[in-house]
């Protein structure tokens, strides 16, 4: 795991001109320096997706057809979310069970030796703010991250646009690998990017029923 | 006085006069165009003619007599570009697809707005002058551009003509978006992504330093 030390130096180097770590706006190098923590912190940034309730009964992670339930033809996801975009100042209730996507205010571009791993800043977890456990980032991951949010707690959350919300924490990878895939279909964004399930065929065809065949 | 006669004759036919008051909403409708275009190129300069470009051109469909031909007011734009200093870059053979025949209340128009179209170019900069507007510079606009070349937005306070002129500059970049492996359909849409974020981390900034001013003035 990389000191804020050596954070503070990799993103000066990238500010001298070097292929490096970058995050705009990039964080205080000084602040950096005289840090305890091993991490970097991640505002809230302006867009939030959430969910509609629809007509179908569920989403199914692995079925082609998912939300067909009774002649009923649930709609795409795409369909299902709504995009917001909240100005700085405004406020996003996360009601207690509500599930929203957030992004981090920061645009990261990771070079190809470093990984990072995304979580909630303690202090809001404590009120029962949740993000998505051992969130990865790739090397050579550039744009923002999108963000899981969740309220398990008993009272509705407060948050808003560029509040400090989660921590990064950067692993140097051992080997590093010359290609990296710089602009997946995860990359690239200032949104929360919601992508769509891919159906998974092994457990389609375990969720036949069995045919009673069997193959020699 | 048979000259103002005739004025005062012309004045109290019906006819002429609706023929006046209809050229006089037309001029003035030309005349805002030519006003609107000379803001636009003093604000955005090449982004405005690379716009108009993109907008206008491929199949762009022809005009009725309320507008000005496209042809001229490229001419025009071409003729301020100059004057002011910026870099023409519209393929102008594509202005001239459609070109509208001039009957005669069409050429009254074309003269009439003719005689005003310098000084309403002028007005157009003085305001914005006045308000110090501020202008695209080529070496923020260059520096700006290496960034998104690296796949990162501009990371300071940054002027939105200079943000979006270089986002123009690189998203015809086809040696970039091959270098990452990209289609220009997708490298275009993370230029996109790029530009609008940088113009969320510039105001980001501003507010910061807005609050960091009025605390440091209590």
């Amino acid at each position: 795991m990389l000191t804020p030390k050596i954070i503070a130096e990799r993103l000066q180097r990238s500010s001298e001109g070097h292929v490096d770590l970058q995050i705009v706006p990039t964080p205080h190098t000084d602040s950096l320096r005289s840090s305890h923590t091993a991490s970097v912190d991640l505002r809230l940034g302006c867009w939030f997706t959430t969910f509609r309730s629809t007509q179908s009964s569920h989403f199914s992670t692995f079925r082609r057809d998912s939300g067909v339930t009774s002649g009923v033809i649930a709609p795409t996801a795409a369909q299902q979310e709504k995009s917001h975009y909240l100005p700085f100042g405004s406020p996003f209730i996360l009601h207690p069970g509500q599930f929203a996507l957030g992004v981090t205010l920061e645009w990261l571009r990771l070079p190809s030796d470093l990984s990072a791993s995304v979580s909630v800043r303690s202090s809001l977890s404590r009120l029962g703010l949740m993000l998505a456990t051992a969130t990865g980032v790739h090397p050579g991951f550039t744009g923002c991250l999108t963000l899981e949010l969740s309220n398990i707690g008993t009272l509705p959350i407060e948050i808003a646009p560029g509040v400090a919300i989660c921590q990064l924490f950067f692993h140097q990878l051992e080997i590093q690998e010359k290609t990296v895939s710089l602009l997946g279909s995860l990359a690239g964004n200032r949104r929360p990017v919601l992508r769509q399930v891919v159906a998974d065929e092994i457990a389609q065809k375990l969720s036949q029923p069995p045919t009673g065949k069997r193959n020699s | 006085m048979n000259a103002q006669l005739s004025k005062r004759g012309m004045q109290d036919d019906v006819q002429v006069s609706e023929l006046i008051t209809d050229l006089t909403k037309v001029v003035l409708g030309h005349l805002e165009e030519y006003f609107c275009d000379a803001v636009g190129l003093r604000l955005f300069s090449e982004a405005y003619l690379l716009s108009l470009c993109y907008l206008c051109l491929p199949g762009f469909p022809p005009q009725g007599i309320a507008y000005p031909q496209l042809r001229d007011r490229i001419e025009r734009l071409r003729t301020l570009a100059t004057t002011i200093g910026l870099q023409w870059c519209v393929d102008q053979s594509q202005c001239y697809r459609y070109v509208r025949s001039l009957d005669a209340k069409s050429s009254v128009v074309a003269q009439v707005v003719d005689t005003f179209i310098p000084s309403v170019q002028q007005t157009a900069l003085d305001i914005l002058d006045e308000r110090n507007a501020p202008q695209r510079d080529v070496a923020r606009v260059e520096r700006i551009a290496r960034q998104f070349r690296s796949l990162v937005p501009a990371a300071g306070k940054e002027h939105l003509t200079d943000l979006i002129n270089a986002a123009w500059l690189v998203s015809h970049d086809q040696d970039t978006a091959h270098s990452y492996g990209l289609e220009m359909s997708r490298w275009r849409e993370v230029v996109n992504q790029m530009t609008l974020k940088s113009c969320e981390v510039s105001e980001y900034h501003e507010r910061v330093d807005q609050y960091v001013d009025a605390k440091d003035h209590r």
